[in-house]
C-alpha cells in the first residue's frame, strides 16, 4: 500500500528557470527499501527535501497516506510521520546522544514507559553503548553520529525513513552496518525506507532503484 | 515542559556564551541599579527643594534696577494691601505676613548685651523712661506657623509651656529665660518703637530651646538684636503693635506658588496690578544651588551613565549574540528539521534568555542594592568637595564674602540610597529589554527562514 505519493511534481528554485526537478510520478510503500541514484546536482536532495516536508513544493502533489502535504502540519508531519536522516547528521553537537534522542521524544509527543531506557534501547538497537551515548555528540565518530542520526530517525517510530547519502561520509565497514539496519527497518518493522545516493553499492541494497537525470525520475531496476 | 527542560540544558550545554551574556547583563544591571536608586534618591530630594525654594517667594527692592536709573532718593513702596491684592491670584497657594520688629525692654537683659547698652531710662522702672536706646530684643510675628518652621526641623523646640496661642502671648528662648530667670506665665514689658511713651505687656506662655549652633562668640562685635535666643516669637497682630504704623512698610510677606514654574506668569501678573519695576518677586535660586546643586549633579552623572550602559550594553549584547548565531542558526535547523514547532524554538530561546537575564539581574540588584549607598556618598562627596572648591576660589575672588551661603546642616551631604519596589521594577523592565535584546537575532531567523535553508547555510 502506498504511504507516500508524488503526482506530477516540478520545482524550480527562486531567480532560476531551470527545473530541477521535472514532473515527478513515484509511489512509496511500506515494508520496502527505495534507492534514489544520481549524479551531484541531479535534484535528489531536493527530492528529499520535498518528501520530508522541509520544503515545500509549488507544482505538483505530494500525499502522505492521502493528505496532501501543503494542507496538513509539516512540522507535525516531521516529528511524528517520518524520520529523516541525513548526510551530515544534523545532530544537536553539544549535546550527548541520549539528549539528541530524548528530545526528538518529546518534539513527537511519543509517549512511552521509561523514556531513559526506550532511548537507550534504540542507542543499543543501532550499534551505541551507554556509555557512548552520555558522551557529546562533537566527541563521537562519523559512523557513530550517523547511527544516532539513525536511532534518532526511528524514536517516534515513523512509517517512513528517509535517508540522504547516509553513508557518505563513512568507511566500508560502517556502510555496511548501516545499510543492514536501513534494510531491517523495512524487512523487519513494515517501514518505507527511501535512500537518496550516489552510491550504486547502497543502492545494491533496495528493493527498487530510481534514477534521476536532469530532474526526471525513471524506474532503474527492480528486485524480484 | 521539556521546552523549558531542554532551555536549561541549553544554558548548561553552551556555558560559555551564557556566562559572557551573564557577565554583561550582571554588569548592566548592577550599574542601572545604582543609577535609578541614586535617580531615586536624589529625584524626591530636588523636587522637594525646587519646591520648598522655588515656589516660596518673597517681595524685594531691586536694588540694582534702582542704582542703574539714578533715582535712589525716593524709593517705591508697596503697601500691605497691594500685596495682599497680588496673593489674589491662581498662581497662589498660600501666603503669610510677617513681621521682624526691634524691640527694647529696659528691665530684662539679652544676650550678647554684655554692656546693658539697650537699657536707657531710669533704672528700676517698668519700660523704662521714654528714651529709647538701640533695640536689644528682636520680636517676630507671623500670621502663619510656617515661618516657625524650625519647630518642625527640630532647630527649636518647646521645652516648658505652650506656643503662643492669642494676642501678646510669646515663647522665648530657654538661655533668655534664664538669664532673667523668666518662666511660663511670666509677663515682660517691652517698649514701642511707634510710640516710646507706650509699654506692652507680653505674656510667656513657652520657653524653646535653640539647637543651632551659637556662633555668635566668633565675631568680634556682638549684636544682641542679630542673636537668635533674643528672638522672641509671636502672632503678626502683636508684632505689628510693637512697630504701630510702620508694620505696613516693615511687613514682608511670603507666598506660596503652585509650583516654581509660575514665578514668571506671577510677577507679569502683579506687575499688571500695579506692582512697581523696583520690586521683584524672588526665590531662592542660590540657595537651592548651593544645597541641591550637588545632588543635581549626582543625579545628572547617573543618568548619563544609565544611559551610555544601556546604550553600550544593548550593543555589546547584540555583538554577542551575532558571533553566537552561527551556532544558533544551526541548532534552530536542526530543531525545526526534526519538527520542532516554530513557537516551540521560539519558546526554548525565549525560556533561555529569561532564565540568564534572571539571574543576571537578581545578582545585578543584590550587588547594585549593596554597592548604591557607598557609591552615592562617593559620587555626592566628590560633587560638594567639588563645590566647596569652586566656593573657596570665589571667596578669594570676592574678598571672602560669603553671605548667603547655607548653613552647614543645610547641606545635603548624605543621600538615602535605598533599593524600593519601583527601582526592583524598573530594572525587571530593563530585563526584559535584555531578553528581547538578546533572543532578538536568532527570533529573526525563526521567522524568517525554513529549516531546509538555516541547515544548507551552515552545510
Amino acid at each position: 500500500m502506498s504511504v507516500l505519493t508524488v503526482n506530477n511534481l516540478s520545482y524550480v528554485y527562486e531567480g532560476t528557470k531551470k527545473k530541477v526537478l521535472n514532473n515527478i510520478n513515484i509511489s512509496f510503500e511500506s515494508k520496502k527499501t527505495y534507492a534514489i541514484i544520481g549524479k551531484s546536482g541531479s535534484g535528489k536532495t531536493t527530492l528529499l527535501a520535498l518528501l520530508s516536508g522541509l520544503d515545500l513544493c509549488k507544482n505538483g502533489e505530494i500525499l502522505y497516506n492521502g493528505d496532501n502535504l501543503k494542507t496538513i502540519d509539516r512540522d507535525d508531519y516531521r516529528s511524528k510521520k517520518i524520520g529523516v536522516i541525513f548526510q551530515s547528521y544534523n545532530l544537536l553537537t553539544n549535546a550527548t546522544a541520549m539528549d539528541n534522542i530524548m528530545l526528538s521524544i518529546d518534539i513527537s509527543g511519543v509517549k512511552v514507559d521509561n523514556k531513559k531506557e526506550y532511548a537507550y534501547s534504540l542507542l543499543q538497537k543501532v550499534g551505541i553503548d551507554k556509555e557512548t551515548a552520555d558522551r557529546k555528540v562533537l566527541k563521537l565518530s562519523g559512523g557513530e553520529q550517523q547511527r544516532i542520526g539513525i536511532a534518532r530517525a526511528l524514536s517516534h517510530n515513523p512509517d517512513i525513513i528517509i535517508a540522504d547519502e547516509p553513508t557518505g561520509n563513512l568507511d566500508t565497514a560502517t556502510e555496511e552496518g548501516i545499510m543492514k539496519i536501513l534494510t531491517s527497518l523495512s524487512e523487519k518493522e513494515d517501514k518505507c525506507v527511501i535512500i537518496v545516493t550516489h552510491s550504486e553499492k547502497v543502492a545494491d541494497y533496495a528493493d527498487e532503484v530510481w534514477g534521476i537525470t536532469d530532474g526526471k525520475l525513471s524506474l532503474v531496476r527492480k528486485k524480484n | 515542559m521539556y521546552i523549558f527542560k531542554n532551555a536549561m540544558k541549553n544554558i548548561k550545554r553552551n556555558k560559555g556564551r551564557n556566562l559572557l551574556m551573564a557577565i554583561v547583563m550582571v554588569i548592566i544591571s548592577v550599574t542601572c541599579v545604582i543609577a535609578l536608586v541614586i535617580n531615586g534618591a536624589t529625584t524626591s530630594i530636588i523636587t522637594d527643594y525646587k519646591n520648598q525654594f522655588g515656589s516660596e517667594v518673597n517681595v524685594e527692592l531691586d536694588y540694582a534696577k534702582i542704582y542703574e536709573s539714578g533715582d535712589i532718593n525716593e524709593l517705591p513702596t508697596v503697601t500691605i494691601e497691594e500685596l495682599k491684592g497680588y496673593a489674589d491670584s491662581d498662581y497662589v497657594k498660600d501666603y503669610y505676613f510677617y513681621l521682624e520688629a526691634p524691640a527694647v525692654s529696659n528691665h530684662i537683659s539679652s544676650l550678647n548685651q554684655e554692656d546693658n547698652s539697650g537699657i536707657q531710662g531710669s533704672e528700676g522702672a517698668v519700660g523704662g523712661g521714654p528714651e529709647l536706646g538701640p533695640p536689644n530684643l528682636k520680636v517676630i510675628g507671623s500670621t502663619s506657623y510656617q515661618l516657625f518652621e524650625e519647630f518642625k526641623k527640630g532647630e527649636r523646640k518647646i521645652i516648658s509651656g505652650r506656643i503662643f496661642e492669642n494676642d501678646n502671648e510669646i515663647v522665648i528662648s530657654e538661655d533668655l529665660a534664664k538669664l532673667n530667670n523668666l518662666k511660663s506665665g511670666d509677663n515682660i514689658v517691652l517698649r514701642s518703637i511707634a510710640d516710646v511713651e507706650k509699654d506692652i505687656t507680653l505674656t510667656i506662655t513657652g520657653i524653646y530651646q535653640d539647637l543651632t549652633k551659637d556662633d555668635s562668640a566668633d565675631y568680634a562685635y556682638k549684636d544682641p538684636y542679630m542673636t537668635r535666643r533674643n528672638e522672641l516669637l509671636t502672632n503678626y497682630e502683636t508684632a505689628t503693635t510693637l512697630v504701630g504704623e510702620q508694620s505696613n512698610t516693615m511687613s514682608r510677606i511670603k507666598y506660596f506658588l503652585n509650583s516654581p514654574d509660575d514665578l514668571e506668569s506671577f510677577v507679569k501678573e502683579a506687575q499688571g496690578k500695579g506692582l512697581s519695576e523696583y520690586y521683584n518677586f524672588t526665590n531662592n535660586e542660590y540657595l537651592y544651588k548651593q544645597i541641591a546643586g550637588p545632588v543635581e549633579s549626582v543625579q545628572k552623572i547617573s543618568t548619563v551613565f544609565l544611559v551610555v550602559v544601556l546604550i553600550l550594553g544593548g550593543i555589546i549584547l547584540v555583538l554577542l549574540n551575532l558571533i553566537a548565531l552561527r551556532e544558533r542558526k544551526y541548532e534552530i535547523g536542526v530543531l525545526r528539521a526534526i519538527g520542532m514547532k516554530k513557537i516551540n524554538v521560539i519558546k526554548t530561546l525565549v525560556y533561555e534568555s529569561i532564565i540568564v537575564t534572571m539571574v543576571a539581574v537578581t545578582i545585578g540588584l543584590g550587588v547594585g542594592g549593596l554597592a548604591s549607598q557607598p557609591v552615592s556618598d562617593k559620587l555626592l562627596a566628590d560633587q560638594i568637595e567639588q563645590r566647596q572648591e569652586q566656593m573657596d576660589n570665589m571667596g578669594g575672588n570676592f574678598g571672602g564674602a560669603s553671605a548667603a551661603l547655607p548653613n552647614d546642616a543645610d547641606i545635603i551631604d548624605s543621600l538615602n540610597a535605598e533599593l524600593d519596589l519601583g527601582v526592583v521594577f524598573a530594572i525587571f523592565l530593563i530585563g526584559g529589554l535584555l531578553v528581547i535584546i538578546s533572543s532578538s537575532m536568532s527570533l529573526i531567523y525563526i521567522t524568517k527562514y525554513e529549516p531546509i535553508k538555516i541547515l544548507s547555510e551552515r552545510n
